[in-house]
This record gives C-alpha cells, structure tokens and sequence, in this order.
C-alpha cells in the first residue's frame, strides 16, 4: 500500500515536473500584429486631458509611466520608469529613481524633467484632467527633480492610494519638448512617448496602428510587430468581427453578453478561449434625496429592500457578476466585506419575501395608494433592459416607473445637474484597484458621481481618514466601518451589483494577463503570438 | 375597369331597381372589389394584408396572449406550443409584443402620415393654387426642410422633444410634409391649368370653391397612394431610430426596437429577429402593393396596355 | 438660360441661411451642451471643481455669449470658408469635412450608379409587360427592397458573410485611388444593400413614366414607320421618360449623404454620416453647421444641375 502511494507520488512530480518544464519552455515568439478593436473613435489623443476608455486605449502602447502594473501578473505594481524608489519615514516624500539610457520614440533623451513637465501640467490648477489629475492633485502638493535621473513627490499628507495612482495608466509620462512644441497631446504627431510601442498611423474613424518600437527600454520587448485597432461602432460589426477571426480578442467596453458569447463559441470553438472576467465596474440605482418622493429615507429604504439584486444579475447580467457587495472581495480582497456577512444584510437576503412585505409599508405609510416616479436610462444596449426590469421589481412595492430615456451622451448632463428622480441604472467603472476609489467616486458630499446630492458627515469623514491611513489592518477596519455604515443606511446610490461580462481571446496569444481594471492590461508589452 | 363613376352608376341603377338600399350596395361593393382584385391581384394581396394588419392592431388587446411588457417568463425560449414566436432577452412573449407592435406602427404609421401629408398636402396645394409670393415663400420653406438631411433632423428632434411614442410621431410628421407638400404642389399646379378648373371660373366659381370642389378631389388619388406609401416609409424610418437609439422608448412593443435588440442574438435566438422582421416587411410590403395598384387604377395617363 | 442659371443660384442663398438657421436653433433647443458633456459624462472631480471646468469650457468655446451673436459669428467665418474648430476633435472642422465628404460622395455615387443600373431597366421591362406575371414579380421584387428597414438589411448581410464564407469585408477604409480593389472590396456591400432599398421608387417612376410616354403619338408614328418594337421602346420611349427619372434620381442623390450614416456604422466606413451623428450626440456644434451645410449645398446643387440636364435633355421645356 505504501509502496504504491509513493509510486504515485514520484510519477505524479515527474509528470508534473515534465510538463510544467515544457510550458516554461515555449520561448516567446518575435513577429505578428495582434489586431483588436476600440468601440469608439478617440477624436483627441490626450492621455492627461481625456476621459473615455477609447483614448486610453488608442494611446496605451505608446507611453510608460513612472510605474504600472505589472504585465506578467497584474495585480502587483511593479517600476515603469523608475527602476526603483524609496519613501520617507513620514510617509508625505517619494522618491523615484530613474532609469538611463531612455529615449523617446524621436531619439531625445529621457530624463527627469520630463516627469517634471508631466506633473507640472497634470497638477495645474487650470488644467483639466479628469482621470491623472482628479487622483493625484488632492494628495500630491508637487514633484522636484533631484538630478536629472531622480524624482521626488511631496504629497500633502501620507497617502496610502499614491502608488496605486501613479501606476494608473491614465498617468503616464509624456516629453516635455513635445509639450513645448505642440502645446497639448492632441494630435496623431504629438503622440511621442517612451512605450513598447510607436503610433503608426491614425486614420479617424476607421483604424490605429502601433508599431514596435525598435529602441524600447527594456532590451528583447517587444515581441509584436504591431497592434491594430478597427474602430467598429456598431454592436452587430463587433461581434461579426470576432465570429470572422478579424480580431483576436475582446478587451474592451463593452462586454460580450453570454448569448454573444456562445455564437463565437460555435463559430471558432478551438481557436479562442471565451472567458468570464470582472471589469473593475459597479452597476449601481440612483435616487435623487432633494426631491420627493426620494428625499424621504423611509422611501429610499424601501427601494433597497426592494430590489433583487439577485435577480438582476440572473437576468441582465446572465449570472455574470456579484450581488450585493460594495467592495468586490474579488478586485480589493480582504477590504471587502465578507460575502457571507454582505449576502445576509436585508435587502440582499434570500428569499426576499420579508424585505418586500417591509418595503410594501414603508411606502403604503407615505403614499396609500403608491406613487408614480419618473425612471431615467440612458439609451446603452444593456441598460433598457436593466431600467425594465428594475421597474418591474418596484412596482411590486407600489412605486410606479415611468421610463424616460436619453441618449447616451447628453444624458450624463442630465444626471449631472440632477434633472432626474430616479436613474434605473448606471455603471461606474473603478479607475485604479484602491478601496478608496468607490467612496471618493460616488458616496462623499461632493464625489464627482455623487449624482442623487447624498451627504451624510460619517461617510465623508471615514473616506478621508481612509485615505490617509497607512497602515493596512486599521485602513481595512476603516473600510469594513464604512461598508457597513452604506449598506445599512439609506444612501442615494444603491449597489445591486460588481458587473462581470464574457471576453475573449485568440488561443495564439500568451502572455495577455487580464488586471483588476480595464485599463491597466493593454499595453501589449509582453504578449506575443504563438503559431 | 371599375372606376368612381361606374361604381356611381351601378349603385344607382341598384338603388332604382328597389332592391333596397343595404342589399344592393353590399352587392355593387363586392362586385366593385372583385373587379379590383382581378384587375390588380397584386393589390388584392395589399389590401387583404393592409387589412390583416388593422384587425391585428384594433384587436389586440383580445388576440394578445400577454402584456407587451411582461417579463415573467424565462428568457431566450424557442418557439413552442405556450410561445409561438418564443421569448426575448427579458423573457417576454414575442407573439404579445408582435401584436402589440402592430397597434403601436399603425398608430405611429397613421397618425404621423395623416398629419403630416394633410398639413403638407393642404399647404402645397392652396399655395400653388393661388402662386405668387405665398407659393415662392412656402416653396422657400419646403427647400429649408427638404435640404436638411432627413436622419439628422429625425435625430436631433428626437434629441430636443426627448424620446416618447408621440415625439416619435411628431418628428416623422415633420419628416413628411415638404415632400407631400411638394408633391401636391405639382399635382395641383397640373390641374390648375385643366380645362374644366378654367370653366369653373369662368363660371363664376370662387377660388375656394375650385379648391375644394374640383382641385383637391382629384388630388385624391394621390393622396391615397402617398398615404399608403408614407406609412411603410413611417415604419422603416421608426426601425432605423431605434437602432441608433433614438426611437420609441425600448420597452413599447414597436417592431424597429424588437428587430434591434434581436440582432445581438442572431445565431441563438433568431426567432427575436425572424418575427418582427417578418412582421415589418410584410406590413410595408402590402402597403406598397395597394398603393402601386391604387396608383395604377387611378392614374387615367396608365389605364390598357400596351398592345 | 442664363437668367433661369442666376435666379436659381440666388436662390441657394435663402435656402441655405434657413437651413443653417434651422440646424443652429434646433441644436440649441436639444439639452445639453458639450461642456456639460464632457465633464459630467468621467464625473470624477468634485462637485464645485466640474461647475468651474463647465463655465470655463463654456468661456473658452464662446458659448456664453448671445444666441444670435454666436450665430452671427459663424455665419461670418462659414462664408470666409472657416467653419471653426470641432468641441471634440480640437482640429478645424473643414479638416473633418476634407477627410470625410470624399467617402460618402463615393458611396452616394456608387449607390445611385448600381441602383439605376438595376433598377430602370426593371422599370422598362414591367412597363413592357404590364399586368403580366414578369410585371408582377418586378414589382414584387423593387418592394421588397423598400420593405426591410436598411440596417436589418446591412446586418443581414454581414452576417451572412460571416456564417456562410467566414469573410469580412474590410475593416479599415482605404481610399479608392489608393486601392481600388480593398477599397470596393469594402464599399460593395453597404451600396448593394442601399440600392436595393432605393431601387423601388426608381423602377416604380421608370414604369409609369414609360406606360404615360407610350400611349402619346410620337411613339405610335414611330411604329407606324415599321421600326422593331424593341427600337420604337429604347429608343424613342426611354429617352423621354427618362427625364422625371432623372429629376426624382437627383433629388433623392442630394439627399443620399445623410441617410447614409446606418450603413457607414455597419460597414465601419468613416464617413460622414457617422461623424455628423457623433457630432450631434456630443452637441458639437461647428461641426453639425457645417456638415449640414455642406449637404444642403450639394442637395441644391444636384437639384439644379438635373434641371438644367432636364432642359437642355427635353427642348420643350423652356425656362423664363
């Protein structure tokens, strides 16, 4: 018996020995344009200015940053164009050192007054910049240049996000002779930085072509020839794009729905691999608290009992993505509540006969004969669905939608200026993998997406002691305490739930790890394409 | 070749014969339409379709298995016994929607279309009728409107009145009427100039009365088949709003919206797309075939053949 | 001749102001405004931080000013040929309409080129045969064209490509002179679907056109001559129907560049339908002006150059 128990051991740890030898022995392969799509054109090329997935994803290859995170495990930041960096005792002085020997991609020289240039303008009061520039100018007070290979950031106070923020890839490093020649990052010759890759060629509305940038600082990478992205607006032409082989993955916004998903499994079955993923991206209820009937807590109470986040999920999402949580235990770990803890809160617990006999008086008290809201959506493949579904839940409570919907621009201005009772549904998108990011995003008095003008004190409060906190457990406990404090009150933005959805990718790509957000994997630096 | 005055006379000769009104009208009218379904079977087919259509939509309430926006069944479902036309992507019953659908386009077809080439049609009659300043000024307008792209204008209209069935409708009526303005401008500038309009003034007639009495009797028939025509154009157009999202909000039954939402799922669930398409194509399909044979009976330039 | 030239040119200018008059209002009367948009539409700053970024997008784009000042203003530049900057693209927007018209006239052209070709001998024929079973499915065949919204049509197509031949057309425009093959490799398709959708109106005109002109005398003293049947049809029949045909054609080319944008989505061409949705989405006003513009030009241009084919085409008709 024993004999045979080691046996099998030793074959086993030789087998496993061959095998996982032999995987690590499949050497990268230099050559290949990985092809790709973004969904909408950029129009302006400004990494620093812009806001939308589709710029950052025109321009990622192109520039590095003073970190990022890391392309072999995403989860890890790891140096971009700092090889190495230290920090003060006190927590507030970073201090970065450079690598040498870098150029950019019209032969000038790299150094740190570059880095200086960059934050200089990011950090300008009169500049805007919505993704760089609204993470780092409440914490970093400015940057010096120590030598011309050394860079240090003062921060305002210890900040625990900091490098979390400057590995974004939103933050990246640009030349200050570019910036002095051209003024701004708008155009297709302004696009000159230190990445993996050159940008070839843009032709608006049609296509964006990288190729490999021969000088790149980092000896042997890339192993790509290029990266093409069709700019392909409409959903049937995406999907057509996949079924024909004429992109090689999707990784963009947004997801593919599973019906999607299973078509291009029968069209290509061995030669892509359709995965599920989480996209860093809240779907979340809006009500308006400075208006009846939401300005009510008993009425903003009830709609949270009421829905089925459940449900939903099963529906609109088709079981792609996690109920309940504010903190998605996936993207931020231990952060997050445990889901054992979220799933048993009212509101998110199974069966929901108790939470919607509870709703049904809460409203019965304040309007006998129920009430009738006007439900907002903007016009978005996925949403219509959402908003009717939602609607149906809460007419099971008495409330009665009505359903207004916008165009998918204009419609933000609407929710910004608060024209609005009720946002069926909105998706936000986390911007790095930081805790602290959802709280600043859209629960403080005055969070850019603080659409329904929620204010309560406590929750301003533990959000900016949380961003100063550095030390990991009692950041955590702070965290755990404002969790807990929104999914028991009565906030205006509801969480139903942490939106996942379908990918894909060609089985000749290695090396393509997704990262917790959708815009830290596509710089492409080192994937490279099998036979 | 049935015609307005034979129908006239046969009803007549009926009437005096005292077989009684009712019995004798029935039987002038089905003799009148057999004549038509023979001399344009074409437009027989249209009309029996036309026809289908306006039962569907009056009736719905009773034909409809479901509400249009029930969701309580399960998603994606192929055609079966309880789903003839299977389920959506929200488990609603397609058949129900498919219904539903045919009340909420005729409506919008209709009432757009009425609207829009009455209004249309009034204006680019009287003014060509009476010409002069009136008429370059209105034609000045109708150039305006009609130089505007057509999807542009649809768009930002339905971006300034906001997305609702009845905005809907008012921007496809603002869509309608300088073509059918222009349209019967032409139509009545040619009988204008016709000998019997000149014998009526000079008999006397008022210009209003040449108006209604003559001028736009005979631009009937054109009317007719702008009518039929325009509501299938009325569909189309709704169908193609949706898809850039800018159509009927998308939980109403209307057939554009049901077709766009049934193209992300083509391959798995092709009966979302199959039925309103058919739906769709049928109904301006027989809309077109009736307004062809209308045209073709009341054009007198296209009565006999060629032989 | 030259009078009728004159007048009908003179007439673009009422036309064109109203239009440009028309879109600006109607623009302005649509909520939302591009400031509002894009700071709104990332919503990561702070509430105080985006009613500033929104005044001074505002400033720096001249929106504060009065209604009829910014009309005023860009009256004045368009007729300098400065049509601004675009909100979005930060570039002069006849940039945008030097990159963007040449394709869609392309597609227009190709459009009308294949929807006339198929669809007026259609007409003849039916005309011909009238009443008989080829009329018959003429007119069955040019219905169901209209009859299918366009974009189902589009997505029909590339689905089909894709289901039945694994193949796309391409993905990326290439400019006809610089590969004609990949070019209409690309272009083949949204025109095919496009003139099917057209060819209706064109067939139905062609026949009733032909069954007007046959009954009239020149044609029966040209088969009284003893000419073929065939001749006495083409020759004489055909040519004069023609001219209506050719008005309707001309109307209805004019307007092609806008209806166009469904089948520049679906077949990812980058033209200038799709920019001018994109633009009235993000409420980018100089580039709605001046697009709109641009078609309302050519709409008239083409309407008054069929005319003018019309008479010198037809030496009955006479222009005072």
């Amino acid at each position: 018996m024993r004999r045979m128990a080691v046996l099998t051991l030793v074959l086993g740890l030789v087998t496993g020995f061959a095998t996982g030898h032999a995987v690590a022995q499949e050497k990268p392969r230099y050559g290949g344009i990985l092809n790709w799509y973004d969904y909408g054109d950029p129009g302006r090329l400004d990494i620093h200015a812009e806001g939308p997935l589709s710029v950052q994803q025109a321009t990622a290859g192109v520039y590095s940053g003073l970190l990022h995170y890391d392309p072999d495990d995403p989860t890890k930041i790891t140096g971009d164009l700092a090889e190495r960096w230290t920090a003060s005792p006190d927590g507030k002085i970073y201090t970065f050192h450079l690598r040498k020997g870098v150029k950019w991609h019209d032969g000038q020289p790299f150094s740190a007054a570059d880095v200086k240039a960059t934050f200089d303008r990011i950090l300008n009061p009169d500049f805007k910049s919505p993704r760089c520039g609204s993470m780092l100018k409440p914490i970093v007070a400015s940057l010096e240049v120590g030598d011309p290979h050394t860079v240090q950031v003062h921060l305002k106070f210890p900040a625990a996000p900091v490098l979390a923020y400057l590995a974004s890839a939103w933050c990246r490093v640009v030349a200050k002779h570019v910036l002095e020649k051209h003024g701004d990052l708008t155009k297709p010759e302004a696009q000159i930085g230190t990445g993996p890759f050159k940008l070839k060629r843009y032709e608006r509305g049609s296509v964006i072509e990288w190729e490999k940038n021969k000088d790149y600082f980092i000896p042997g990478l890339p192993y790509l020839d290029g990266v093409k992205q069709f700019v392909l607006v409409g959903a049937p032409t995406q999907l057509a794009a996949a079924k024909a082989g004429r992109i090689m993955l999707w990784d963009t916004w947004p997801p593919m729905k599973k019906t999607q998903a299973d078509e291009l499994k029968a069209a290509r079955g061995d030669e892509v691999e359709v995965y599920q993923a989480s996209i860093n991206t809240i779907f979340l209820i809006y009500m308006h608290t400075q208006k009846p009937p939401f300005n009510n807590p008993d009425m903003r109470r009830a709609v949270n009992l009421a829905i089925d986040r459940q449900e939903l999920v099963a529906k609109t999402l088709e079981g792609a993505g996690v109920p309940c949580a504010l903190l998605d235990p996936k993207l931020v770990g231990d952060f997050a509540l445990p889901p054992e803890e979220v799933n048993k809160l009212p509101g998110c617990r199974q069966p929901k006969d108790q939470d919607i006999a509870e709703a049904k008086r809460l409203v019965e008290k304040h309007y006998p004969n129920g009430v009738d809201v006007e439900a907002a959506v903007r016009s978005v493949g996925g949403y219509i669905d959402r908003a009717q579904l939602v609607l149906s839940q809460l007419r099971k409570i008495g409330i009665r939608g009505t359903l207004k919907s916008y165009e998918s621009a204009a419609g933000f201005a609407v929710y910004g200026k608060g024209d609005f009772t009720f946002i069926t549904t909105q998706d936000r998108a986390m911007v790095t993998a930081d805790p602290g990011d959802i709280f600043s995003l859209i629960y403080t008095t005055k969070a850019g997406s603080n659409w329904g003008q929620w204010s309560d004190p406590k929750v301003d409060e533990l959000t900016d002691r949380g961003l100063k906190e550095t030390n990991r457990e009692k950041r955590k406990q702070i965290y755990h305490e404002l969790q807990r404090h929104i999914l028991t009150g009565t906030p205006s933005a509801v969480p139903v739930a942490w939106v996942e959805g379908w990918f894909f990718k060609d089985k000749r790509m290695r090396n393509y790890n997704a990262s917790p957000t959708v815009y830290d994997h596509n710089t492409f630096m080192k994937v490279w394409l099998a036979q | 070749m049935a015609n307005r005055t034979d129908v006239a006379v046969t009803i007549a000769r009926g009437a005096r014969i005292g077989v009684g009104p009712s019995p004798g009208l029935t039987r002038t009218l089905a003799r009148g339409l057999t004549r038509f379904a023979v001399r344009q079977p074409l437009g027989a087919i249209g009309g029996l379709i036309v026809l289908a259509l306006t039962v569907t939509a009056t009736f719905a309430p009773q034909l409809a298995p479901h509400g249009a926006k029930d969701a309580a069944f399960t998603q994606y479902l192929a055609p079966s016994a309880e789903f003839p036309m299977g389920t959506d992507q929200l488990g609603r019953d397609i058949l129900s929607r498919v219904i539903w659908g045919a009340r909420l386009s005729l409506y919008v077809g209709v009432v757009s279309v009425a609207v829009g080439i009455t209004l249309g049609g009034l204006c680019g009659v009287v003014t060509a009728y009476f010409g002069g300043l009136t008429d370059s000024a209105s034609q000045r307008v109708v150039d305006v409107l009609m130089a505007l792209p057509p999807i542009v204008l649809a768009l930002a209209l339905m971006a300034a009145l906001g997305q609702s069935v009845n905005n809907v409708i008012i921007a496809l009526t603002i869509l309608l009427t300088p073509t059918a303005a222009r349209t019967l401008r032409s139509v009545a500038l040619s009988i204008k100039e016709s000998p019997y309009v000149e014998a009526a003034r000079a008999a006397g007639c008022t210009h209003w009365r040449v108006i209604f009495l003559h001028v736009l009797p005979n631009s009937f028939a054109t009317y007719i088949v702008l009518f039929t025509v325009n509501v299938g154009y009325a569909i189309v157009v709704e169908a193609a709003l949706s898809f850039l999202g800018l159509g009927a909000p998308a939980d109403e039954p209307s057939w554009g919206g049901m077709l766009t939402a049934g193209t992300q799922a083509m391959e798995s669930a092709p009966w979302m797309i199959f039925f309103p398409g058919l739906a769709i194509s049928l109904t301006v399909f027989g809309l077109n075939l009736l307004g062809d044979a209308i045209r073709d009976l009341t054009d007198p330039r296209l009565r006999g053949g060629l032989g | 001749m030259r009078k009728y030239v004159v007048r009908r040119l003179l007439l673009f200018v009422p036309t064109l102001l109203g239009a440009s008059l028309l879109i600006f209002g109607l623009m302005r009367l649509v909520p939302g405004d591009i400031a509002e948009i894009l700071v709104y539409q990332t919503g990561t700053e702070s509430s105080t931080v985006q009613q500033k970024q929104i005044q001074q997008i505002r400033d720096e784009l001249g929106l504060n000013r009065p209604i009829a000042v910014q009309y005023l203003a860009w009256l004045g530049n368009a007729l300098r040929g400065d049509f601004g900057y675009s909100y979005t693209q930060r570039r002069p927007v006849t940039d945008i309409l030097k990159e963007r018209f040449p394709r869609s006239m392309e597609l227009a052209v190709l459009t009308i080129l294949v929807a006339v070709a198929w669809a007026i001998p259609l007409g003849v024929v039916s005309a011909v045969r009238q009443n008989t079973w080829v009329d018959y499915l003429v007119r069955v065949v040019s219905i169901s064209g209209l009859s299918l919204p366009l974009f189902f049509t589009g997505v029909l197509i590339l689905y089909g490509l894709v289901r039945f031949f694994r193949w796309l057309p391409p993905l990326e425009f290439v400019a006809f002179v610089d590969d004609p093959v990949e070019n209409l490799k690309q272009l083949i398709w949204p025109t095919l679907a496009q003139a099917y959708y057209i060819s209706a109106p064109i067939t139905r005109l062609t026949r009733s056109q032909m069954l007007e002109v046959v009954r009239q005398d020149y044609v029966r003293t040209a088969r009284a001559k003893g000419l073929a049947e065939r001749a006495v049809v083409y020759r004489h029949a055909l040519s004069n129907s023609l001219l209506p045909v050719v008005t309707f054609i001309g109307w209805w080319g004019g307007r092609i560049l806008g209806g166009i944008v469904i089948m520049e989505i679906i077949f990812a061409v980058p033209g200038m339908g799709t920019a001018l949705v994109q633009a009235v989405s993000y409420r980018d006003y100089p580039t709605v002006q001046a697009m709109v513009f641009v078609m309302a030009l050519v709409f008239l241009t083409i309407n008054l150059l069929v005319d003018l084919l019309y008479a010198w085409l037809d030496p009955r008709i006479r222009y005072a």
